[in-house]
């Protein structure tokens, strides 16, 4: 059972390992910067990501060794991505929905790790980075197509006099993106974390019985590592997706 | 058919590439086509009920500016509630995913059809 330094009445929350403590405290211009158990984790996938993929690239070797063939399959997963959604114009945008696609899948890999923390299950990380992409992709949008951008939300074969109601639907619609995108990813790692915790709490509580939850836990331990690939894949194709929006509109 | 394609002219090769490409894409795409699947549902529950906060939030807001208190929050609300389903709508249908009507593989889709045709 996790949490063994848990508060004084003994009692564990399944919630308590989505809590923020701050390891070194700091504070610039009244603003808390501290560095938190999060930011920790952050740093810790950023190192890893980084370190397979110089030991993989550094050899170049014909036949790839173990660290080698990693990262030539995730190069080729996303690449695959890109060629499917956006096409060869895509490419360019391979190193941003590379980075994204590993910081958010290493994330949530480390988070399956006992005892350790899940940053992706905030929504302030899964926003800041739903909105780096939303804006990033408007952006493109607008520096594609000028004003032109602004015939996205009218959908073609619409006749003009339901222009009043469609335009604020399809900008309601194309405002929901990041919130859709983040929610998405944090609601699945809290829901998934959560769960599994409330099953681990049963085991030692039912006794010789417990041996059903623990089951319980091993099959959703199963399905909280496919869990966290998906959330990585889902989040890497919708930010395709949107890159291709913003550079064919229709 | 490896003999036929060979006759073919050679301004035909980037044809050939790009269709083996997308043979080689296809691939590994439907081996995952099980996980897909779990991942598209994920994604409709979640398109349902953004649009319909986001929906709320400019009800709100323009209520808050304007000073018509429930509404603006009503209208966007139905609005909201009409763009969520018009999202699960295009999902489920494969049109990418929100905004506009246009296949999200079109860049793909539309040569492999032509060649179909063309053979």
């Amino acid at each position: 059972m996790a949490n063994t330094d848990s508060h004084e009445s003994g009692k564990h929350s399944p919630l308590e390992q989505f809590e923020i403590s701050e390891l070194v405290p700091l504070e610039i211009a009244g603003n808390n910067v501290s560095f938190t158990n999060s930011a920790l984790m952050m740093v810790l996938t950023v190192a890893i990501i980084c370190l397979v993929m110089i030991i993989g690239t550094r050899k170049r070797a014909m036949v790839p060794g173990r660290f080698q063939a990693i990262a030539e399959i995730l190069y080729e997963f996303v690449a695959n991505l890109i060629r499917d959604t956006v096409g060869n114009e895509g490419r360019r945008y391979f190193p941003f929905v590379f980075t994204l696609f590993m910081f958010i899948l290493v994330g949530n890999m480390l988070g399956m790790i006992p005892y350790s923390f899940t940053f992706t299950s905030h929504i302030a990380v899964t926003f800041a980075m739903a909105m780096v992409v939303f804006t990033g992709v408007t952006i493109l949008g607008f520096s594609k197509h000028g004003i032109r951008f602004f015939t996205f939300f009218v959908p073609p074969g619409v006749p003009f006099w339901m222009w009043p109601l469609m335009i604020p639907i399809e900008v309601i619609s194309y405002l929901s993106r990041p919130v859709s995108l983040a929610m998405r990813l944090f609601a699945n790692m809290l829901a998934g974390h959560t769960l599994l915790k409330v099953f681990a709490g049963f085991v030692p509580a039912l006794g010789a019985a417990g041996i059903i939850p623990l089951a319980f836990v091993g099959a959703l331990t199963g399905l909280e590592l496919l869990i966290a690939f998906l959330q990585a894949y889902v989040f890497a194709i919708l930010t395709c997706l949107y890159i291709n929006d913003a550079l064919h509109l229709h | 058919m490896a003999e036929r394609a060979s006759q073919k002219p050679q301004k035909d090769l980037d044809n050939r590439i790009d269709q083996l490409r997308d043979m080689r894409g296809k691939k590994p795409h439907g081996s995952q086509s099980a996980h897909s699947g779990l991942g598209f549902g994920m994604r409709i529950g979640v398109e349902l009920v953004a649009a319909l906060v986001i929906g709320v939030v400019i009800g709100i807001a323009l209520d808050d500016w304007v000073g018509t208190k429930p509404w603006f929050m009503i209208t966007f609300f139905v609005l909201g509630a009409v763009a969520g389903m018009f999202n699960v709508f295009r999902v489920v249908k494969n049109h990418g995913g929100a905004i506009g009507y246009r296949p999200a593989t079109n860049k793909n889709a539309e040569p492999l059809n032509k060649d179909r045709t063309g053979e």
